[in-house]
């Protein structure tokens, strides 16, 4: 159906509605008068299939695309968007189209079943092209895909989720993909950026096949792809893509927290098993992990399946490689010597065969990033696999899944705990709503990010202060990604904070400033110690400074080592000269572990020495963190 | 002032080393041969990957309803019987190749279910592949309706 044309053609059918036979009058005034007795508007399944949602004493749908709906009114008004629908079903449709009921059929068919409708008493026939998409998506069973973080992208950390429905076919790259993204967006980066983040973007709903979305995240992408079957039955997927058919091309505007990509796509859920209670929890935020969780509380995932990126591909190879054979992979992908020449080593033929895949896994990502031409590309990746035909498989090096992302640690994080501060003790409330910090156990995330977006750290002081209550911190935006070395891939590490932080101004008083921290750089990792070395700049804005503001620069440097599974040290050290605005040196060390005591919670203990204007503070924290 | 200047100054420098104009890449249609789609669909600057985390868009991966391809190459020699498998292929040409090559993999598993070859057969008609890698890629230009065709010479050869 053509967009455009589309809520023309409504305007249409209403008109051609009063030139239409008593009969069909009757009959509808029948349907309404029984949906009416029934309460129908106000059963669960209408709120599901219309995404209702409380709103101030009444309800209101998520869905913002007014061809959503049929009444004016629908958005907000769940009985006459019911009775619209209703209305609706009695439309003619001109010759070769099919009815207009086809495009919402998801409600059509359960008004249907409960309102008895006698289909051969409405104008019109079948609904041809949804029934040749059901033939050809032939759904049979569904899963949930939760494509991870990117594996230097911890901004992507949230990762994302979709809805694939599967056919009898052996194959499921050919299966149909539901997703729900952001779309329309700018092509400058720091529109981008804003509009992204305060969500003035439509999400639109769009189905297309799941290669695609391998292409997209996999390979392109570079993130992990983890597959959670759903124990939905036939009948449920049906239900499921036809509530789907009804929101392809709709859109919704696109809230980061709460109205995100999977969120939304919980409706779709309930859609299929409506006595899974997945929206109507309102939590805080909805992070596509946690929509994992939740339908599997429901009782919904069976089992997972793990599809690792082209780059975690070809990481995983590493070990099985000496010095040499990496050496020979890259030289092979970057071109330096051809394939023919060298996979004539004498090597092992399995080892050459591994060589050979992983130089063009190796060529294809840097193809992706764009660090090749186009031509380089093809030319390499040609010339390698013809040399592999004739190398026979190779070794079986397949190391063992990282556990799943569901399993690790709730995103949502509350921290009590004492100390005390250049000799005034204080109690500390420190809210995280997301998701992940350095000391954080690393199950299901990515080891070496911290993303943390508005959290915050209250304190209240006891004796010799002013204040007794404060803000220590807020931030907006904290990341850090920090990514080791190895033999086939020299990422940057890289980090950005942004927010509220106390700030020592020259006298010696303290106050509130803003602050902005961006920072790149080098991790390495030795055994299971992560180490890392950065430059950064930092400026602050705040009242106390000469001239409101400060502009530094100077680095810093950590280790981070995982002594157990359960036991975390983070050793760090910062020194920065400010030498424009408020001039003056800052250096900051401090010994930070982590214990955890059981699954949703850890002891953690803060030693922190700072020398701001020369003045030194000392600071020890206690404190128990509770993820939820 | 001239310390307010520098320090604007510097100030940008810092923001503009972490951000970067995003671009939507609208290559013309250069054919649907190997890379192209790659070349089509990357490049992400790190503001992007930033972002990502909030809109789950990717640049220049367009998203296109149920009856839209990804191939802009609906242009083949031979009108091929199966739209689906034309689409499919020019849609995982690197993926295909590197399968054919090794004997082995999903995407190659999944063409010749498109192709509807009997599983008892599947042993035999990945060798003959792999065997034939040369004549399918006969150049590093190679397009995904040959490919297709290709294939099929292949099998039923």
């Amino acid at each position: 159906m053509n967009k455009i044309s589309f809520p023309f053609f409504i305007l249409c059918a209403l008109l051609a509605v009063p030139l239409h036979a008593s009969a069909d009058d009757a009959y509808r005034e029948e349907l309404l008068q029984k949906a009416r007795a029934l309460n129908l508007h106000n059963e669960r399944y209408w709120d599901i299939l219309l995404h209702y949602q409380p709103r101030g004493g009444g309800r209101k749908s998520l869905v913002d695309d007014p061809n959503f709906f049929l009444s004016p009114q629908g958005k907000a008004n769940p009985r006459a968007e019911m009775e619209a629908d209703i209305a609706m079903f009695f439309f003619p449709a001109p010759a070769g189209t099919d009815p207009l009921r086809c495009e919402y059929i998801a409600r059509y068919e359960w008004l249907k079943e409960r309102l008895a409708i006698d289909e051969t008493r409405l104008p019109g026939g079948a609904c041809a092209a949804f029934d040749e998409f059901v033939k050809e998506a032939d759904p049979q069973s569904a899963v949930l895909v939760f494509p991870a973080a990117h594996i230097n992208g911890p901004a992507s950390m949230f990762g994302h989720t979709l809805i694939r429905v599967d056919g009898r076919r052996e194959s499921r790259l050919v299966s149909y993909a539901i997703t729900y993204a952001a779309t329309e967006v700018d092509t400058n980066g720091f529109l981008y950026a804003a509009k992204g983040l305060f969500g003035f973007y439509p999400g639109r709903y769009t189905i297309l096949p799941y290669y695609e979305k391998i292409r997209e995240y996999n390979d392109i992408g570079q993130r992990d792809i983890w597959e959670y079957n759903l124990n939905l039955t036939r009948p449920e997927v049906l239900r499921m893509l036809r509530h789907a058919w009804e929101l392809r091309d709709r859109y919704a505007d696109y809230y980061f927290f709460d109205e995100n990509c999977s969120y939304v796509l919980l409706f779709l859920l309930e859609s299929a098993r409506p006595a899974a209670h997945l929206t109507d929890r309102f939590p805080v935020s909805a992070l596509p992990i946690d929509t994992v969780r939740w339908a599997r509380r429901e009782g919904m995932v069976t089992s997972l399946v793990y599809r690792p990126s082209l780059a975690t591909k070809i990481l995983r190879t590493e070990a099985a490689f000496t010095g040499d054979d990496v050496r020979l992979v890259k030289d092979i992908a970057e071109g330096k010597i051809s394939p023919e020449e060298g996979l004539r080593k004498p090597l092992p033929k399995e080892t050459l065969a591994g060589i050979a895949d992983t130089a063009a896994d190796l060529a294809n990502y840097m193809a992706a990033k764009r660090e090749i031409t186009e031509d380089e590309f093809t030319k390499r990746f040609i010339d390698t696999l013809r040399v592999r035909t004739t190398l026979g498989p190779a070794a079986d090096n397949t190391a063992a899944a990282p556990p799943p992302p569901d399993e690790g640690h709730e995103s949502a994080r509350l921290g009590i705990g004492f100390g005390a501060r250049g000799g005034a003790r204080f109690a500390e409330f420190r809210w995280r709503p997301a998701n992940h910090d350095l000391l954080d156990p690393d199950e299901g995330y990515l080891p070496g990010a911290h993303i943390d977006f508005l959290g915050a750290t209250l304190r209240a002081y006891d004796g010799g202060r002013e204040e007794r209550l404060r803000l220590e911190t807020m931030d907006f935006v904290n990341i850090t990604s920090l990514s080791p070395f190895n033999r086939f891939f020299r990422p940057t590490s890289w980090k950005v904070n942004f927010g509220l932080a106390q700030g020592t101004f020259a006298d010696g008083s303290e106050g509130m400033t803003f602050r902005l921290n961006p920072g790149g750089g080098l991790a390495a990792q030795w055994g299971n110690a992560l180490s890392y070395a950065m430059v950064e700049t930092e400026i602050r804005y705040g009242e106390g400074y000469e001239d409101r503001y400060t502009l530094g620069m100077g680095g810093g440097v950590g280790v981070l080592w995982p002594v157990t599974a359960r036991y975390k040290i983070h050793l760090r050290g910062r020194a920065l000269d400010f030498w424009v605005g408020d001039k003056h040196k800052a250096y900051e060390a401090a010994l930070e572990q982590r214990l955890t005591l059981g699954g949703n919670a850890a002891l953690k203990l803060f030693l922190n020495y700072a020398k701001v204007y020369g003045v030194d503070r000392n600071e020890a924290l206690l404190a128990l963190d509770v993820y939820f | 002032m001239k310390k307010t200047l520098l320090a604007l100054a510097i100030v940008s420098i810092a923001l503009v080393s972490f951000s970067g104009t995003a671009y939507a890449d609208k290559r013309s249609n250069t054919g649907c041969g190997l890379g192209h789609l790659i070349f089509k669909d990357s490049g992400e600057s790190l503001v992007i990957q930033v972002l990502a985390a909030t809109t789950n868009t990717s640049f220049g991966t367009q998203t296109f309803g149920i009856t839209t391809g990804t191939s802009e190459c609906d242009q083949f020699g031979k009108v091929a019987q199966n739209e689906n498998l034309n689409r499919f292929v020019s849609g995982n040409m690197e993926n295909l190749a590197k399968d054919i090559a090794m004997g082995k993999g999903e995407t190659l598993d999944t063409v010749v279910e498109m192709m509807n070859v009997p599983a008892s057969q599947k042993t035999a008609v990945y060798a003959k592949l792999q065997a034939n890698f040369g004549a399918i890629y006969t150049s590093d230009k190679v397009q995904a309706g040959e490919v297709v065709d290709r294939i099929s010479a292949v099998i039923n050869g």
